[in-house]
């Protein structure tokens, strides 16, 4: 009841997701984290183990995962994060634990309310090690994760392996390792400043028309959301495509409503629609078109938000949109172990979310490896996975792109296209691979406030 | 009021200057001379208009049968859409014996339902337990409602005729769906009334509303005529959910927060003329379209567009004539009420202090440890933002409670004034911004209140929801109130008498601290208030306004009065939920969260302080629950539900929880014969009535319904209020 | 002798319906005016007219010859008019002391003759006789009593022409007898009293000049003897009784 879900869904999934994460392809990715895995259980046999530090004790290892999933009118909304970490925890407990301990998960619901965002990370501070797999929308206040207080009494922080962070607050937290990436640098938060974009779908929609007229919905609920697709849409331009108009969209509004932007569509004759916002809204724009008898658009784009169940289940209303992602998709789960034991794990309904939440936890397994290896099974304390998430060399086993360190842009992405009610793979062409290339990430430099006041 | 027609014409010249120049300032680009900006325009302001029209036919159907404005009318429109998609999608039940069931079934089942079990106690329930029952009715569907249906998975409706294309106009084509959806709201507004102005039946209906005595002139029973308007309200309901889902799309809040477009609509239509709520429809359906086809307003008020339906309200509310003077209604459940001594209200509020106190510090057994105390920070925090919501409500007690002016707009106002205070002073940790916006706020209570003061209580209700909506996406959402860039926290420790109060975790225990002792201090002052003129003055007001008028009140002023002390009071709690959140955003104040608040307090008895507090463990009951519970899933509905069946109580016990419990308790008490006398009483009056209610149902039964008769009716109900004299009552002659 | 409340040929429309038609009243100080009339005849409207509560759709309202036509009702009240009303509009979720005290206190905003609206509102619950029930929620009394809380309350603001709509309807022989009593006492002390009234031998017995309304407009006025013999009001009263009997 605390929020609208709509402007949840529409904020997460257009500001969050412009992102990913780097990679390579999903073959060639085995020995990345492999090896500190084997060595980590070699540690185990040797040692006592003892409870090193809050979260983690002599057999278990703490961790919290938080995420929105209570919120009276967006039940379940982020419950994808929740179910894979535990997830997560049977099948790292079934295969060897973490840690040479097992690993434990503890659920805090952030309600998409700041206050219980901010109870969150108390919470986490007193019982967990980390923060792992989170996805709280109105996360502004993350002070605690600085100043958390560890078992030896220093301020040392709280580490947080978000699968999601999107408030601008926590993508800049020191202590946060953020799966989904961030376009702010972080030095300034305001002003003209240089943000990142993705722009290989733009590339890619370019060898589908010899010019691109396009018509941007840009997610429209908060003013934030406006001015995070001012950076794609700046960027779009960047590469050439002739961004025609860009207007606000809600998965609120009547389809009636979505008249306007046909119209606008028709005035401009443009080819392209790329929506930022949710597949709801997406759905709209598509069946208006339709019903308008509007033939012109041969592009019609989408991001992360349309990779659902419920927009597959809009059949060919929507058919032939284009989505794409930063990961390998669930449809060829068989081509990537990690892919195909989240799959399998999330008993056949695999969510975006859940995804990202699955390869933070492995990014946090890949830490504990790592110091366990280095320092042994005692050594894991907060400071020392803070001190190891800096470099942290990880690709989710192939996954997703290789990525060194706590926030990446990633170069990488998988272009995917409704047929006949299913995502198909359309680019690259070879199933398990990603087409990674560093001229895929733009770099614009706007103040978003100001871009913001083009959005009509 | 001989200016009457000078007034009107002047504040028309006044608006319409106004939206000239909101127009002229924010034309956009879009030329008004191309025909293809003008068919746009047209076609979709029309259509949806054609939704917002089948909406408020509806809503003004059942409020001109049963008296009652129902809020919960789009959510129950809600609800019958998801089960026609049940029927027909998932069951693959034939489209039109789909829409038999879901309308000719399941609907009137609904109504009769609810005239049975609810809204039969309602007929003379003061305005604010009506107000209350139907807005928890409201969450308590849509709760149903997401607990049925969840929203994880994906449901469409398809429209009418998706397959063929519709009717081209200029370069916009509309679609068959929309054309039908737009004649199907006329054909139910003109049927709806000649239904209730040229039947049987719908004169009995509007006859009940205004008397039940009347109604047996009609030959009908009221029972069964309320059942029948309800099985009515319904079926517009359903009918208006299931042609606007698939423009919509199948999703709870979407569907049930229409109501908020169809109550301006409603407005426009004095709430009484269907074709006019029809009108009404289309204006703000045509306003929208306007809107957005031409107009475009800027980063610092990007957002006005969504604010339509509540501007086109409050100007609706400008051109409404003049109510009459509202004469009483009161119903008591008591014989006496003692005024709270002050050695007792001091000491009550102590108490407050000392139980607060206990928790907060981890004396209570069962509060500590691994219950509410392991995590104390977290539920300290939560523990302030239960006591600012406390604060909230007992700043309605005056003016809902006592004065009767049933206001939603003090969440909004707090939130003004939570923003208010991130410049004032709370950026610094300065208490003198706490003084600063108390000042600015009580005017501000005041201004939402002007455009309704003269009207009845029910405009007022509507117009601080819409001005709730209005804070919500245009006023919070300037850039100047809440820069979007600045998104951390925003306020610094408040320093006062050496404590440090914010929502830091070194800081929580002394917050809840200062809390509780200004409630108790807030509690204290209101409790003397009440034994005070100003106060009489109120209640005096709210029981019978002509009768207030009559031996001099006047009314404005003491309402502009009650309306200040209330937005101080909303201020107030505003700064401390500012401090409490800590951050901002844009939309952390939309109008919907400040209902549980309105309506749990409503629960505990609005008339007394010590129910805001009540309200506040209320509120801090739903996550303690859950939280004891394990979080369940099945428990998630419990923060919408919860207060919804808190709210709906109040038609069995209008007097609110708190009320009843002091005097049952009490009762228990050996020399407190006086108590257990009370509720005696009590139950003997609420027999007497209902053998009366009995007596009325048994009327007219065997009466000839003629056409004088109806006629005779007709113009009574048209042209008497409460005021008059009723003819129909036999009188003794000259002998 | 000046009246000190007149209606000057106050029209009251609502719609088609004429309810009050070029209706002339007249009310003089020290003496009980009756203003009488079948159901429907546009007496309470008369009333409501009067006290600001309906706008006339044209005449006046005269208050010691000052045109009060527009006056809003709370300065009419100010002025020294008081009313009580054929539907019980007393203040249901207050004590009857409080009734009565609101209204004390009331007069304070315009009266500062210095009294205290403690003292006046106890010497008033004694002259009504309410004193035993003064700490009772008025809407809990029985209908009589409320009557008389109305009345009590009308009183504490001191008036100069009190109105009284059907003051005995809902009481029995005694307490009628009770209220005309009462009534006399203060007509004695001059105040002047307005009377709508559907008990006959109540009002023959307490008024001493009667206006008669049927269908909105007067019909006669005079002396209680006068108005019995006229034949227009014996035609008036008859027909409502054929019409009463049909319904």
């Amino acid at each position: 009841m605390k929020r609208y879900r709509l402007i949840l869904l529409s904020a997460v999934l257009s500001v969050g997701l412009v992102a990913g994460a780097c990679g390579r392809s999903g073959s060639d990715s085995e020995n990345s984290t492999a090896d500190p895995a084997k060595a980590a259980s070699a540690a185990c046999s040797k040692t006592t183990l003892e409870a090193t530090d809050i979260g983690v004790s002599a057999d278990t290892i703490t961790v919290e995962v938080m995420a929105d999933t209570g919120s009276a009118l967006a039940p379940g909304l982020f419950q994808g994060n929740v179910d894979a970490m535990n997830a997560y925890a049977k099948y790292v407990n079934a295969n060897g634990g973490i840690g040479c301990r097992q690993l434990k998960v503890e659920a805090w619901d952030s309600k998409l309310d700041p206050t219980e965002s901010k109870n969150g990370i108390i919470n986490a501070c007193k019982t967990a090690v980390a923060m792992v797999g989170g996805n709280a929308l109105f996360n502004p206040d993350t002070s605690v994760l600085n100043t958390c207080v560890d078992k030896a009494g220093v301020a040392t922080g709280l580490p947080d392996y978000a699968a999601l962070a999107n408030d601008i607050n926590e993508q800049c937290a020191p202590t946060a390792f953020i799966i989904q990436a961030v376009a702010e640098s972080c030095t300034t938060l305001t002003g003209v400043r240089d943000l990142k974009a993705f722009v290989g779908t733009f590339e890619f929609y370019k060898t589908l028309a010899p010019s691109i007229n396009a018509l941007f919905l840009v997610p429209g609920d908060l003013p934030t959301t406006i001015q995070s697709a001012t950076y794609q849409i700046a960027a779009a331009k960047q590469v050439g495509i002739n961004v025609t108009d860009a207007m606000k969209v809600s998965g609120r509004a009547e389809q009636a409503a979505f008249t306007t932007y046909v119209q606008a569509i028709k005035a401009s004759n443009d080819n392209m629609v790329y929506n930022g916002s949710n597949d709801v809204a997406m759905t709209k724009m598509r069946k208006e078109a339709a019903a308008q008898g509007l033939d012109s658009v041969k592009i019609w784009g989408c991001s992360l938000a349309c990779y659902t169940e419920n927009f597959k289940a809009q059949g060919t209303a929507v058919e032939g949109t284009y989505v794409w992602m930063q990961f390998l998709p669930f449809e060829e789960a068989s081509s990537n172990a990690a892919n195909q034991a989240y799959v399998t794990a999330s008993n056949g309904k695999p969510d975006a979310f859940g995804a990202q939440a699955w390869q933070a936890g492995m990014a946090f397994k890949a830490t504990i490896d790592s110091i366990v290896a280095t320092k042994g099974a005692n050594g894991i304390t907060r400071a020392a996975i803070l001190e190891t998430m800096k470099t942290l060399k990880f690709d989710a086993d192939g996954w997703i792109g290789a990525r060194v360190g706590q926030k990446v842009f990633s170069e990488c992405m998988v272009m995917m296209q409704m047929q006949g009610g299913k995502f198909i793979r359309v680019t690259p062409k070879e199933v398990g691979k990603l087409d990674c290339n560093p001229k895929y990430i733009a770099t614009v430099k706007i103040d978003p406030q100001e871009a913001a006041k083009s959005v009509k | 009021m001989r200016f009457k027609l000078n007034s009107r014409l002047i504040s028309a010249a006044v608006v319409g200057l106004i939206l000239a120049f909101v127009i002229n300032k924010s034309w956009g680009s879009a030329s008004f001379f191309d025909s293809k900006n003008i068919s746009t325009f047209l076609v979709v302001g029309v259509a949806l208009g054609g939704i917002y029209a089948i909406t408020a036919g509806g809503l003004v159907v059942t409020y001109a049968t049963t008296g009652i404005f129902n809020f919960a009318h789009a959510a129950i429109g809600c609800f019958l859409a998801f089960f026609y998609w049940q029927v027909t999608v998932q069951w693959h039940v034939p489209t039109l014996l789909g829409i038999f069931i879901t309308l000719g079934i399941v609907a009137p089942l609904i109504g009769i339902g609810l005239d049975r079990l609810i809204m039969r106690r309602l007929r003379d329930a003061a305005l604010v337990v009506q107000l209350m029952v139907t807005v928890g009715l409201m969450l308590t569907f849509m709760g149903v409602t997401l607990t049925v249906w969840s929203p994880k998975t994906g449901r469409t409706l398809d429209h009418f005729y998706q397959q063929s294309k519709g009717i081209e106009i200029g370069s916009v084509v509309a679609t068959w769906h929309r054309i039908i959806t737009v004649i199907i709201a006329l054909v139910v507004a003109v049927a709806l009334r000649w239904l209730l102005y040229r039947t049987r039946l719908g004169i009995s209906m509007r006859a009940v509303v205004d008397s039940r005595s009347l109604a047996g002139l009609t030959g009908a029973k009221p029972s069964i005529i309320s059942g029948a308007s309800w099985a009515l309200g319904c079926m517009t309901a359903g009918l208006a959910g299931i042609l606007i889902a698939p423009e919509t799309g199948l999703v709870v809040e979407n569907l049930a927060l229409i109501i908020i477009v169809a109550a301006a609509a409603a407005a426009i239509a004095q709430l009484k003329s269907i074709p006019m709520a029809f009108a009404g429809g289309l204006i703000i359906g045509l306003a929208t379209s306007f809107s957005t086809t031409f107009l475009s307003f800027g980063t610092d008020w990007n957002y006005a567009g969504e604010a339509i339906p509540s501007v086109i309200l409050f100007i609706a509310l400008l051109f409404l004539p003049q109510a009459r003077l509202e004469t009483g209604k009161v119903r008591l459940t008591k014989r006496t009420e003692r005024l709270t001594k002050p050695w007792e209200a001091g000491l009550g509020g102590v108490v407050l202090i000392v139980i607060v106190g206990a928790w907060a510090n981890g004396w209570i057994p069962w509060f500590t440890g691994t219950t509410f105390g392991e995590r104390s920070a977290v539920w300290l925090g939560r523990g302030a933002g239960f006591l600012v919501f406390g604060l909230i409500m007992l700043s309605l007690v005056p003016l809902i409670g006592w004065a009767g002016q049933v206001s939603f707009a003090n969440f909004a106002i707090a939130g003004i004034g939570a923003v208010l205070f991130s410049h004032f002073g709370g950026q610094n940790g300065d208490p003198i911004g706490i003084v600063l916006v108390m000042l600015v706020c009580a005017p501000l209570g005041l201004a939402i209140a002007l455009p309704a003061l003269r009207l009845k209580g029910l405009y007022l209700a509507l117009a601080t929801m819409a001005f709730a909506e209005f804070t919500d996406k245009v006023i919070i959402r300037h850039p100047s109130m809440l820069d979007p860039s600045n998104s951390g926290v925003l306020y610094k420790p408040l320093k006062i008498l050496g404590f440090s109060i914010s929502t830091d975790t070194m800081d929580r225990k002394a917050f809840v601290m200062f809390l509780i002792i200004t409630f108790a201090s807030l509690f204290f002052m209101l409790e003397m208030l009440r034994r005070s003129r100003w106060a009489r003055r109120w209640i005096a007001m709210s029981d019978s306004p002509a009768a207030s008028a009559t031996i001099g009140v006047n009314l404005t002023t003491t309402k502009m009065v009650v309306f200040m002390l209330s937005g101080a009071m909303a201020g107030f709690a505003g700064c401390m939920l500012g401090l409490q959140t800590g951050a901002l955003r844009v939309d952390s104040f939309p109008m919907f969260v400040g209902l549980p608040i309105v309506l749990l307090l409503a629960a505990q008895g609005v008339r007394y302080p010590i129910a805001a507090f009540m309200g506040a463990i209320g509120l801090a009951s739903f996550p303690a629950i859950s939280e004891l519970f394990g979080n369940p899933t099945w428990l998630t509905q419990l923060a919408l539900v919860g207060p919804g069946i808190a709210a709906i109580v109040m038609a069995y016990r209008p007097e609110g929880g708190v009320f009843y419990a002091g005097r049952d308790l009490a009762g228990l008490l050996p020399w407190r014969q006086d108590a257990r006398e009370e509720k005696v009483l009590l139950e003997a009056k609420i027999r007497a009535e209902n053998i009366g209610k009995d007596e009325i149902n048994d009327l007219g039964l065997t009466r000839p319904f003629t056409a004088e008769k109806v006629s005779q009716l007709d113009r009574i109900l048209d042209v008497t209020d409460a005021l008059d004299e009723h003819p129909t009552t036999p009188r003794k002659v000259m002998s | 002798m000046t009246p000190i409340l007149e209606t000057k040929d106050v029209v009251v429309r609502f719609g088609v319906l004429q309810a009050v038609s070029r209706a002339s009243i007249e009310v003089i100080e020290g003496r009980v005016t009756g203003l009488i009339g079948p159901n429907g005849a546009g007496k309470t409207t008369c009333f409501n007219v009067i006290t600001g509560l309906q706008e006339p759709t044209s005449g006046k309202v005269l208050f010691e010859g000052q045109d009060i036509t527009n006056k809003n009702p709370y300065k009419r009240a100010r002025l020294g008019i008081a009313r009580t009303f054929q539907k019980l509009e007393v203040f249901g979720s207050l004590s009857a002391r409080e009734n009565i005290l609101v209204a004390a206190e009331q007069r304070k905003t315009w009266d500062r003759s210095g009294f205290s609206p403690a003292a006046v509102c106890n010497e008033i619950l004694e002259k009504t006789g309410l004193s035993d029930v003064s700490e009772f929620m008025v809407g809990t009394l029985p209908t009589g009593t409320a009557r008389l809380v109305e009345l009590a309350r009308a009183l504490a603001s001191n008036p100069r022409v009190l109105l009284l709509d059907e003051p005995s309807s809902g009481l029995n022989e005694e307490e009628t007898a009770d209220m005309a009593a009462l009534l006399r006492t203060f007509v004695a002390e001059g105040l002047a009293v307005l009377l709508v009234e559907h008990d006959m031998s109540f009002v023959m017995g307490t008024c001493e000049y009667i206006h008669v309304l049927d269908f909105g407009t007067i019909i006669a006025s005079g002396t209680p003897p006068e108005v019995q013999a006229n034949s227009a009001v014996q035609a008036a009263y008859l027909g409502t009784e054929t019409v009463e009997e049909a319904s």
